[in-house]
């Protein structure tokens, strides 16, 4: 009814205006904001003043300043801190991106270049301090830094806090076309750095850090558990090789849950767990109980390389000579396995393979590989490889006859090879 | 084969629409493959539209030089570290930088073609204004270089002597 309508519209008009007084306070809020800004800061945001140059993105800084004389570059260099270091990290092709824990809350950066050798670290504490090396000699060091490949410097200058590791990891993941290989020396596993370091590796932006296929952990530590871990396998889509380096101290290590070690070889070409303390005097077995059905399990077929050298293992003889058999069986060239064993065993498994233990060198064969090394203590590592590797430590090892029914076997001493049959 | 009664419809950042010939698209990394991934059919007059981040202005400024270029070999040549020179912009392109290097926020307009010609992956004209760029730059001093390029310095004192001590084997 057109009375309804008209009551309608007025209904309306009341909103409308009720609507655009808010719109206007909050205008006049935000320009109030802005004020308080321009008191605090002496600038506006929005009227800053821009430096069109260092929008650009690094490459394109590196493409015109690559046009200039040469003493025009030289000058240039000296102009300015920030174009100086978009210039060098466009010449960098960042392929392994390493954070360092220093303390509590802190973290240092290396990174490495693709092409050369060149590391930088970034030790970013007490105000810029960079220190660069190479693995070579210094006068190919010296050759790089003519090269231009130079410093890199944080923008942040204080202590990288935990706070600040998201800033300072998406700067330097949009900076270069790829990450290869990630480090993280020193982490929480389940606490809310991990969370944080995953938003960073899914982070819609910074897609190109899903390029990530190499992930090295060293001394990651957890009170609870290992769920860190689940998400650092499903933030890295391409992730193929994950090592994980565990610190027997402090006691609040982590804790290496079998369900993980199982999504890791159904997912993993490689998967290396150490223990940093292992081939000391302790050896504490890891609440995993690594049995010898659970090995056989482990031997998956995505998993080619599989190292387990955190715990002691629950495995009998038959047990190891099971997973011989599997990781033979599997043919694949690139197979390794290695696990620790209890010394006791090594006469049993020696004669299970075939195997009388004799010579007092380094015995290395090819095609299946075995690879046993006494590590003291009364226990042995055995690996198991493409390059049948069989290694006796001099002091402990008795006299060795070769008869395993292998083709090409290559017995190597310390000093030479000395036959091949 | 490109068509040259081809045309393609380009959406521009601001919501304006410009339709042009595959001709110049052929030049634009970026635009061939987006025509590409669409997997439309070739002889579709015109082509389903593609937007592209660049505002109205600049991209008309883009397909002004891309209609004088539109004869020019493709591939882009690759530079060798020797050919990398700034002195050798062709008489046109001078003139048309020229032309819109004289207004007020000239320099403005230089960096949204440089980051236009970076988005949609076109080198010649990537190269073109980064040698112009770099000519406004060459020979200046410190201090000039800083007012051209609106830089601030940033160094601290201890950074400053590094970079000095960095750069006194060609210095000098």
């Amino acid at each position: 009814e057109a009375g309804d309508w008209l009551i309608l519209m007025d209904d309306l008009c009341k909103r409308l205006e009720l609507l655009l007084s808010k719109l206007e306070t909050t205008r006049l809020g935000f320009e109030r904001h802005r004020s308080n800004f321009v008191k605090c800061r002496g600038k506006i945001p929005s009227e800053e003043k821009t430096f069109p140059i260092l929008n650009l993105p690094p490459e394109i800084i590196d493409c015109i300043i690559e046009k200039m004389d040469f003493p025009t570059r030289i000058a240039l260099r000296k102009s300015c801190l920030r174009l100086y270091n978009a210039e060098a990290l466009a010449k960098m092709n960042l392929e392994e991106l390493t954070l360092y824990r220093t303390g509590s809350d802190e973290f240092n950066f290396s990174v490495k270049d693709k092409h050369s050798d060149m590391r930088i670290q970034v030790l970013n504490k007490d105000g810029v301090n960079v220190r660069q090396w190479m693995d070579d000699d210094y006068a190919s060091f010296k050759q790089m830094r003519q090269n231009c490949v130079a410093n890199v410097h944080f923008e942040s200058r204080a202590a990288t806090l935990l706070g600040e590791l998201r800033l300072t990891m998406r700067e330097y993941l949009t900076r270069t076309s790829a990450i290869d290989k990630l480090t993280i020396d020193g982490f929480h596993c389940s606490d809310s750095s991990m969370v944080q370091l995953c938003q960073i590796l899914r982070g819609d932006s910074i897609i190109e850090s899903q390029s990530i296929n190499t992930l090295n952990l060293y001394a990651p530590f957890s009170t609870t558990s290992d769920a860190g871990l689940y998400e650092l396998l499903h933030s890295c889509p391409k992730l193929r090789c994950v090592r994980l380096a565990i610190h027997r101290r402090p006691l609040k290590e982590i804790v290496v849950e079998k369900n993980f070690l199982l999504l890791a070889v159904s997912r993993l070409d490689t998967l290396l767990v150490h223990s940093r303390k292992l081939q000391g005097r302790e050896y504490l077995v890891d609440h995993t109980e690594i049995d010898d059905e659970f090995v056989l399990r482990l031997l998956s077929d995505k998993c080619y390389h599989l190292e387990i050298l955190y715990c002691l293992p629950l495995l009998t003889a038959r047990g190891i000579i099971a997973a011989i058999q599997r990781l033979i069986l599997r043919n694949r060239p690139q197979a390794v396995f290695s696990a620790y064993f209890r010394s006791e065993l090594c006469d049993v498994v020696w004669r299970l393979l075939g195997l009388t233990v004799g010579t007092d060198d380094v015995v290395t064969s090819k095609d299946p590989t075995i690879i046993i090394y006494p590590l003291g203590m009364g226990n042995c590592a055995v690996s198991i490889g493409p390059h049948l590797t069989v290694k006796i430590m001099r002091n402990i090892a008795p006299k060795m006859n070769m008869s395993l029914n292998y083709s090409k076997i290559v017995i190597i001493t310390t000093q030479k090879q000395i036959s091949s049959t | 084969r490109i068509y040259p009664l081809m045309r393609v419809t380009l959406t521009t950042s601001d919501g304006a629409s410009v339709t042009v010939s595959r001709q110049l698209t052929k030049h634009s990394g970026f635009i061939e493959k987006a025509i590409t991934d669409m997997a439309v059919d070739d002889n579709a007059v015109p082509l389903s539209a593609v937007a592209v981040d660049v505002d109205d202005a600049t991209l008309k400024l883009v397909i002004e030089w891309l209609t004088e270029h539109r004869d020019d070999a493709l591939p882009y040549p690759e530079k060798t570290d020797e050919e990398r020179r700034a002195d050798d912009i062709p008489a046109w392109d001078q003139a048309f930088v020229q032309k819109w290097d004289t207004k007020e926020d000239q320099q403005q307009t230089l960096y949204a073609v440089i980051t236009a010609a970076d988005k949609l992956d076109i080198k010649g004209l990537l190269d073109m204004t980064c040698k112009t760029l770099a000519n406004k730059i060459n020979g200046k001093t410190v201090e000039e270089m800083r007012e051209i390029l609106q830089l601030e310095c940033d160094f601290t004192e201890e950074e400053l002597a590094e970079i000095r001590k960095e750069n006194a084997w060609c210095e000098n």
